[in-house]
């Protein structure tokens, strides 16, 4: 199972530093998850996309958590209430058993293929605290226990679902490449992070970067953007965030960056206008994205233009 | 056996350090080694550990003293190692290694001269500094012997372990139902079908939780100082205690309409925006209240006691854990603020934490 190693550098739409292309393809080796943190609109699932894309392992199986998230729905469901409305039914025989109310979840149907994908698990911070410990010891033998189904269906369970009591990764069959993002709503339990490899992305601040990530989202809708404004804007935006990071509650990312070059674009906005240090280009109150942020900024531009009058 | 003891004594000693890593992690050091991780120069190898082996920047920080301390191996002795752990030839150095000169030997042991990142250190040998009686390894025996007869090895300690601390915390629950309606109430399952005749859905109730909330205040003032490692373990404690919430706010000297989010009094929030945030919760205030000092402040005793006045309809029960031992209370401000009506004041200990939580849980007083 030579695999080719992870480059960061063969997508089109995503350029991972060397240094987490490393912990990637150290993950991989270890058979251990990668934790990916960083500010929102770094490109944390992205970082997942692009190793899915570069293995040719086809599309990452997503699974987006939420506040009300259980570890096992990711491996199983039981249709229960359906179970319980059709065994009122007379005649009804199929409610006798419990497997045709059973299926399996994305974490679950990704382990029992058996076959190399990429399973990204997104925002893993939304969800109860217990969420990642229970998802421990799927995510260290990729085998997990079907606890609902009675031991007496396993047979048919097996010749009509194709599984058991007992899913795993079986012999032959290969192991997902899991990734977990989080944005630090929570913080996650010890054993959690002990067992995962961690990779902080830093937010993509040079010229460079910014104009590639642009470039790179605004290809697909086909804008194509003046040059000389697109570097006025990245620099523009660069000052902006300067200025707002550690003060701003939420600091423009990348996501707003986009918009905001569409935005300059369509209205066609000169390059001259984003010249000099201005704090204020035009369009601006569309990097930030709440009352207080916007008002601290302005607050803190006019101050730095009287100081550079006086 | 012998290339499987290579990071050991690093390994242990980061252990003993207090970092809880497992003998999995030992493993997977040595599997990310042979699969050709962590070579060519010193930096790589550290990177390595470093990605494998520290969560915190404070383990980062240990690992990175304990590197310090790996005085880096001959070319013969690399080029050895590498090949029994591997069986494959050295790999060439880096790029900066192209003048083929090696920095000089910075020597075990040497402080904080960090060694150049450009050795080629494939598999260094790790010195310990303290275990010096460990000859059973079949390992190359460090060169240091400690300096004298050394009979006893001094440690920071803290007062309370992050652990017992921890444990302590489980301690305080108040199990309630909240959150998503995961269970199935069958009582009121099936007097919902007897009372429709069929069953449309089955009646969910949230699963009980942990709603235990508390605030705890703690004074960083200088006469503060010795215990302040032991307030931030308190702090980290209280994150992995799994208390329903709880909140950590600093005061200096005596809590007053001002608190503050950090240890350096930064972040500040008055006493009335905290006191909404985090309605009938507990309070623990970890503090000296003057019995360090050891004399009484009338006016400080004072602004305590109008602060008691004021939080007590929101957050009671209450503590005070006091790190000064209670016979130094008597005379100073902390025995006049230990008289506060409703607020307990314990000292600051093991023991008297856990009698601290059966007080905050409200089945015993003081």
């Amino acid at each position: 199972m030579s695999e080719p190693e992870y480059t960061g550098t063969a997508t089109d739409f995503y350029v991972a530093p060397p240094d987490v292309a490393d912990k990637v393809n150290l993950a991989v080796a270890l058979n251990r998850p990668v934790l990916i943190e960083g500010e929102p609109g770094c490109g944390k699932t992205m970082l997942a996309y692009s190793v899915a894309a570069e293995k040719g392992l086809g599309r990452p199986v997503k699974i987006a958590v939420k506040s009300t998230s259980r570890a096992q729905d990711l491996l199983y469901r039981v249709n229960a209430l359906r179970r319980l409305q059709d065994a009122q039914r007379q005649n009804n025989e199929r409610a006798e058993f419990s497997y045709p109310y059973l299926s399996l979840g994305p974490l679950g149907r990704a382990i029992q293929e058996g076959r190399r994908a990429v399973v990204l698990i997104d925002e893993v911070d939304k969800a109860d605290i217990d969420f990642p410990n229970d998802l421990l010891d799927v995510l260290d033998d990729f085998t997990f226990q079907i606890e609902d189904l009675p031991e007496e269906e396993e047979v048919r369970c097996l010749a009509e679902k194709g599984f058991g009591r007992t899913v795993s990764v079986g012999e032959g069959g290969q192991r997902p490449i899991v990734f977990i993002t989080s944005n630090r709503e929570k913080r996650l339990p010890e054993p959690f992070l002990r067992r995962c490899l961690y990779v902080r992305l830093r937010f993509p601040d040079t010229a460079e970067e910014l104009t590639e990530i642009v470039l790179k989202n605004t290809r697909e809708t086909a804008v194509e953007i003046n040059r000389g404004l697109l570097d006025a804007a990245v620099a523009a935006f660069r000052r902006v965030r300067t200025a707002a990071v550690g003060t701003a509650q939420k600091p423009p990312t990348t996501s707003e960056l986009i918009d905001w070059v569409k935005i300059l674009h369509w209205r066609e906005a000169a390059p001259d206008q984003l010249k000099g240090d201005t704090l204020l280009p035009p369009y601006w109150e569309l990097l930030f994205k709440n009352m207080a942020d916007l008002d601290a900024h302005k607050t803190l531009a006019e101050a730095r233009q009287k100081q550079t009058a006086g | 056996m012998t290339e499987e003891l290579a990071l050991r004594n690093l390994f242990m000693h980061l252990v003993e350090g207090g970092i809880p890593l497992g003998v999995r992690d030992y493993r997977d050091a040595l599997r990310a080694l042979r699969a050709g991780y962590g070579f060519g120069s010193r930096k790589r190898l550290h990177d390595l550990l470093d990605t494998l082996w520290a969560r915190t920047d404070e383990e980062s920080r240990q690992l990175d003293r304990a590197f310090r301390r790996i005085q880096p191996p001959t070319d013969e002795e690399a080029a050895h190692e590498l090949e029994r752990l591997t069986g494959r030839p050295r790999p060439e150095p880096e790029v900066d290694a192209g003048t083929g000169e090696r920095a000089p030997d910075t020597g075990a042991g040497t402080g904080d001269a960090r060694a150049p990142e450009d050795e080629p250190a494939p598999l260094p040998r790790f010195e310990s500094p303290t275990r010096g009686e460990r000859t059973d390894t079949g390992l190359p025996r460090a060169d240091a012997r400690p300096r004298h007869e050394e009979t006893f090895i001094l440690e920071p300690r803290p007062l309370v372990p992050l652990r017992s601390l921890v444990i302590i915390w489980r301690r305080y629950r108040a199990a309630m139902r909240a959150g998503p309606k995961i269970e199935l109430d069958v009582a009121a399952t099936v007097a919902e079908q007897c009372r429709r005749g069929y069953l449309a859905e089955p009646v969910l109730v949230p699963a009980r939780r942990n709603q235990a909330r508390l605030v705890l205040l703690i004074d960083v003032s200088p006469s503060m100082q010795p215990w302040e490692e032991f307030s931030q373990t308190l702090v980290e404690s209280l994150r992995r205690g799994r208390l329903g919430s709880a909140a950590v706010y600093y005061f200096h000297n005596s809590p007053h309409e001002r608190l503050y989010g950090s240890v350096t009094l930064s972040d500040p929030s008055t006493l009335k925006e905290a006191l909404q945030r985090h309605e009938s919760s507990t309070l623990m205030i970890v503090g000296d209240a003057g019995a360090a000092r050891g004399a009484r402040n009338t006016a400080r005793a004072d602004e305590t006691a109008a602060f008691w006045k004021m939080v007590r309809e929101q957050w009671q029960p209450a503590v005070w854990m006091n790190p000064m031992p209670r016979a130094r209370w008597a005379g100073t401000t902390a025995e006049t603020v230990s008289r506060l009506r409703g607020l307990t004041m314990l000292e600051l200990s093991e023991e008297r934490l856990v009698t601290a939580v059966d007080v905050l849980r409200g089945l015993r007083r003081g």
